[in-house]
């Protein structure tokens, strides 16, 4: 019991300390993550020795808060410490030069602990709490460089989008409740749960887990401080998403799992191509998270909650440590530009050498910890019942990875990079760094005893791995050598004439991938383009509601004359894209609907009355109504 | 007429503690009637909780002691002593700062007896003493927007009085007794128990600034002195949803579909409060379309009365709730100005004070785990029970946009660099008030299983 609370309340102690004394800030952080770590070590040989460790107080009435450490969630909060605790070694070097490090310090210690309250929450209530607070932790994180533009806009648009997405999760878990009549997260399904309420929680993970089409939050995340990349890409915040798939798996009706694998479908494939197409490494990298949190999606739309689980655990340590080896490329480039960066891997070495292990456990080869996640997820998807699309889409996707990450090989080792100062030496930065390699390396051995501890036994197939490792070959190669097309036309002559090849591979690859982008993006235009007609249908309602007092001339005069000014301002939306401006123009509207409150409220007190004596007879009409 | 004198003690302990406040402040001892409003409102909050379970009736049914009318007490008694000491922070050594003290007394009585009416002659007498007393304290500055918004609270108020007597005349008459265990007979006209029913809605939902009668909410809590605001926001709003709650515990829904009405109103008043307040740059009239809307959630309580297990106790818990989170928040704005542009750069001003105001309006959102999640949860649960989940889904929706309204204010407390300008400072009273809100706000929400026992 003090082990489950230590867990959760060392990181949350650290950020009131930070917040309070603010003297060495970096440590006090580092000491609560490394509290943090020691309880999850405890709950963890409790779980292997069989005992679940609970927790019960306050709450409401009839459903009290319940803290729980299943032996999933001892592992989960296992895999959250140890990332998180190498994490924070590596920022301590990161933000010794960087501005901002109270908030830093103070948002990514509460940032834990919201995220181990998430893993060992036994209530769906202690859940949607720790969710939110989770939310507004990253929003402080990824606004961490409040006064750069860029952060702000960007925390706004991961704080929006997600809010958006998070009523699916005050709607799935009231329906949860309602079915059940207990807060409770039970292990065994529950009747009543309808497709409805679990595509409610879907619409949750596919904010939190940035699934098509919530997924450019993520992207722009990116103009937080790298170590709250590492963090939010891996074991928290997007994983969440997956966590909350995992612990109300068992509540899901088979009909509604088609939906989930086929959000994870479509973003693995979309995402995917979007990261062989990105020109940048960090961008690179955030597209590559939602595509792999689209693989653990499909597995459990597959039903094979054991390969996600898998597959989230070793995501989770290759993606950090991806990131945390692109910071390292960017605190001595001063860039995360592909361009800036080329041939910048020879001379850092070590950086190098580290992203390149990652990045091959990423794309799937042997015997790093990725090959076997993946093996897990592509006998998932031969496995399922339709079997038609999962697997190959799958197969895609892994070969996807496999291009983008030789192609960030490619770019960082080929070429030549300008002599700048001697390399930098970072033993913080480099400490954290390999520590979480080393643990991408020696993945095979904890694995899958960590997935079995959860209860669950990791899917294998021999037609799965070899066809899998097929994947990762060649797409590995064709990335090595498809990294020509992104460089200016003097740089390309000069790649063509060494690398002959290359030539071909674009038109054979990257041109059909380049056509299939444009084209999702065309699928993704024609739906905000129903969106808004939808929108704007019943925006004219609401409008022609509101003037139905005006006098008939008046009326006729104003209509045309705001309908007029509607369609301009509407197609001005409708020719921006993306989704936030989605959110910007439902603003709108809602603002727009206060002018005419605005205008009712008129300050006159007998017209106001009027308008009360007008209520009135509308509730007797209505009332007179229930007679007939 | 002994045992009827016990049960209503905690009323007559309020009205004779807000005659010795009036005496007081005839001696010109302001101060001294404040401490005893405080020890008085405290007494009778006390005998309050201790009869806490009765259920029975005084004066041949005319007055109800039951849970509604002890927890209007429990809520109002201590809602009184927080907003006068706002009220001696803002208007301290002003000309008859007493009378603010039994004006308030007056009209917190005026609530109790609304939440506790068993008769119809109970609930006209409870809305006019708790408004009339309001009208006054709203004009207590004596200046032209105070004066007007007060005039505007009267106007209003005479209406929706003579509206809801001319309606009542026939429901009575037809039913033959004014007693609300009288009129729900399934043998009467149904035209005219709905006409009643409509016009006694109109008059309550004057006292609780319920959408289509809310209109001189903005105004006058704009005139009136902030701790006067936060006063009518919160008093009379909660005696009169709870004298709303007596009438329909008893009206069959066959005779009148009572709930259908309530939504509506409460679909409207939600909507309307939320999209309106998007526009104030006025931090009151941004809390008074907020109290509208508030008061729409609040409906959806009343609609479970009946019907819904969970009715009563959600109706008691967000009252709680809804006192603690408005309290604090106006408590704020009294500390930092009336206008958006005083909360810039409050969050390096005063730290705490900003995250004070921060959760005060996070629970108004309704974010766990502050009181108003705890609140809401169960509002929404009582509808959803009542079967009005569409209801419940409108009120989901509006929470996500009142999350916009409430972050107006959080964006320029943290985001925005003070203009030059002088500081105010926050009276011991206010600051009383704040910090206590706050506390309770985070326990209660914490706590609200211990809560309901």
């Amino acid at each position: 019991m003090a082990a489950i609370l230590l867990t959760i309340l060392a990181p949350l102690a650290a950020s009131a300390w930070i917040i309070v004394t603010q003297k060495k800030i970096g440590y006090a952080a580092l000491t609560g993550a490394a509290g943090s770590l020691a309880g999850s070590i405890l709950l963890f040989t409790a779980a292997l020795n069989g005992a679940v460790t609970q927790l019960q107080f306050a709450g409401l009435p009839g459903m009290p808060f319940r803290l729980e450490a299943t032996e999933m969630a001892a592992v989960l909060a296992l895999v959250v410490s140890v990332i998180t605790t190498f994490i924070f070694v590596y920022a301590i070097g990161y933000m010794k030069e960087e501005k901002g490090k109270l908030r830093f310090w103070s948002g990514i210690t509460l940032f834990m602990g919201a995220m181990q309250l998430l893993v060992l929450a036994g209530d769906w209530i202690l859940f949607v709490i720790a969710w939110e607070v989770m939310g507004f932790a990253s929003y402080l994180l990824i606004g961490t460089w409040y006064w750069k533009k860029e952060a702000g806009d960007a925390a706004n648009k991961a704080f929006t989008m997600n809010r958006v997405a998070d009523l699916g999760l005050y709607v799935g878990v009231f329906v949860i409740i309602l079915a059940g009549g207990s807060s409770q997260i039970l292990a065994e399904p529950v009747q009543g749960v309808s497709v409805v309420g679990t595509l409610a929680l879907l619409l949750a993970v596919m904010g939190k887990s940035a699934q098509v089409p919530f997924q450019s939050w993520l992207s722009a995340a990116m103009a937080g401080p790298t170590p709250v990349s590492a963090l939010l890409h891996s074991a928290t915040m997007v994983a969440a998403g997956i966590i909350l798939l995992l612990k109300a798996f068992p509540l899901f009706p088979p009909d509604a799992l088609f939906w989930i694998g086929l959000v994870g479908g479509i973003t693995i494939l979309l995402t995917g191509a979007t990261a062989i197409f990105s020109e940048d490494i960090k961008r690179m990298l955030a597209a590559s998270t939602s595509s792999q949190l689209g693989f653990m999606a499909l597995a459990i739309g597959a039903g094979y909650p054991a390969a996600a689980l898998a597959h989230l655990i070793a995501h989770a340590f290759m993606k950090s440590s991806l990131f945390l080896g692109a910071g390292i490329f960017q605190h001595e480039m001063h860039s995360t530009n592909y361009e800036k960066l080329k041939g910048s891997g020879k001379k850092l070495k070590l950086a190098f050498s580290g992203f390149a292990v990652s990045g091959l456990a990423l794309a799937g080869i042997p015997p790093l910890i990725g090959f076997w996640s993946k093996d897990a997820i592509l006998t998932a998807g031969l496995q399922a019942d339709p079997a038609s699309w999962y697997f190959p889409a799958v197969l895609i996707g892994a070969f996807f990875t496999a291009i983008y990450m030789g192609r960030a090989f490619g770019i960082l080792w080929k070429g030549h990079s300008e002599p700048e100062e001697k390399p930098k030496k970072l033993p913080w930065m480099h400490l954290g760094y390999l520590t979480l390699i080393s643990a991408v390396i020696a993945g095979w051995l904890f694995l899958d005893p960590l997935v079995e501890t959860s209860g669950f036994s990791i899917p294998k197939n021999n037609i799965a791995m070899i066809s899998g490792l097929g994947a990762a070959f060649l797409g590995l190669a064709a990335g090595w050598f498809a990294t020509a097309p992104i460089f200016k036309t003097q740089v390309w002559m000069f790649f063509r004439d060494n690398y002959p090849v290359a030539g071909g591979y674009t038109n054979v690859i990257v041109q059909p991938f380049q056509m299939l982008a444009t084209g999702a993006n065309l699928i993704e235009q024609f739906l905000l383009q129903s969106v808004f007609e939808i929108g704007k249908a019943f925006l004219m309602l609401a409008r022609w509601l509101a003037n139905v007092p005006d006098r008939a001339m008046a009326f006729v005069i104003d209509q045309i004359g705001t309908f007029n000014l509607n369609i301009g301002q509407w197609s001005q939306i409708t020719d921006d894209r993306g989704i936030v401006e989605w959110i910007a123009g439902l603003v709108a509207s809602i603002q727009r609907l206060g002018q005419y409150g605005r205008n009712i409220q008129s300050g006159l007190v007998h017209r106001e009355l009027a308008w009360s004596v007008y209520g009135m007879i509308l509730a007797l009409i209505i009332l007179s109504l229930t007679y007939l | 007429m002994a045992t009827d004198l016990l049960n209503i003690s905690p009323q007559l302990i309020v009205l004779s503690t807000t005659v010795i406040v009036l005496c007081l402040e005839m001696a010109r001892l302001p101060r001294a009637a404040l401490w005893a409003l405080v020890v008085g409102m405290l007494t009778a909050t006390g005998v309050a909780v201790d009869m806490l379970g009765t259920d029975t009736t005084a004066f041949s049914t005319t007055f109800r002691v039951d849970a509604l009318s002890l927890w209007a007490v429990i809520i109002l008694g201590p809602a009184t002593i927080l907003f006068a000491l706002l009220g001696r922070s803002e208007l301290k050594d002003s000309a008859r700062e007493g009378t603010i003290y039994s004006l308030m007394g007056f009209s917190a009585l005026g609530a109790m007896i609304l939440a506790g009416s068993g008769d119809l002659m109970f609930i006209v007498l409870g809305l006019l003493i708790s408004t009339l007393a309001g009208m006054a304290m709203a004009a207590h500055p004596r200046n032209d927007p105070s004066s007007e918004g007060a005039m505007k609270y009267f106007i209003y108020g005479s209406v929706a009085g003579a509206i809801m007597l001319f309606g009542l005349t026939f429901w009575a008459g037809l039913a033959g007794t004014t007693l609300i265990s009288g009129i729900n007979n399934p043998d009467l006209s149904s035209y005219a128990v709905m006409f009643g029913f409509i016009t006694l809605v109109i008059g309550i939902g004057y006292a609780a600034s319920l959408f289509p009668v809310h209109f001189w909410t903005p105004d006058t809590f704009e005139g009136a002195p902030v701790s006067i605001a936060a006063y009518l926001s919160v008093v009379p709003k909660i005696g009169a949803l709870f004298a709303l709650a007596q009438v329909v515990r008893d009206l069959p829904v066959s005779l009148v579909d009572w709930p259908l009405i309530l939504a509506v109103l409460a679909a409207l008043s939600m909507t309307f409060g939320n999209v309106v307040a998007l526009w104030q740059d006025n931090v009151i009239r941004l809390l008074a379309y907020s109290t509208i809307a508030q008061s729409g959630y609040y409906l959806l309580g009343v609609i479970g009365v009946g019907q819904s297990t969970l009715a009563i106790d959600s109706m008691v818990v967000f009252g709680v709730a809804y006192l603690l989170m408005n309290a604090g928040a106006f408590a704020i704005t009294l500390g930092e100005g009336t206008r958006l542009d005083d909360f810039k750069g409050m969050g390096k001003r005063r730290p705490w004070q900003a995250v004070g105001m921060t959760i005060f309006l996070l629970s108004l959102v309704g974010m766990p785990p502050l009181a108003g999640f705890a609140g809401k949860f169960l509002l929404f649960g009582a509808a959803i029970e009542s079967g009005y989940s569409w209801l419940a889904v409108v009120a989901i929706l509006n929470s996500a946009i009142s999350l916009a309204v409430y972050m107006r204010i959080v964006v320029p407390i943290f985001f925005q660099e003070a203009e030059d300008g002088q500081i105010r400072t926050y009276a011991p009273g206010t600051s009383f008030v704040w910090i206590s809100t706050l506390a309770l706000t985070i326990a209660a929400g914490i706590g609200v299983q211990w809560f309901l026992g």
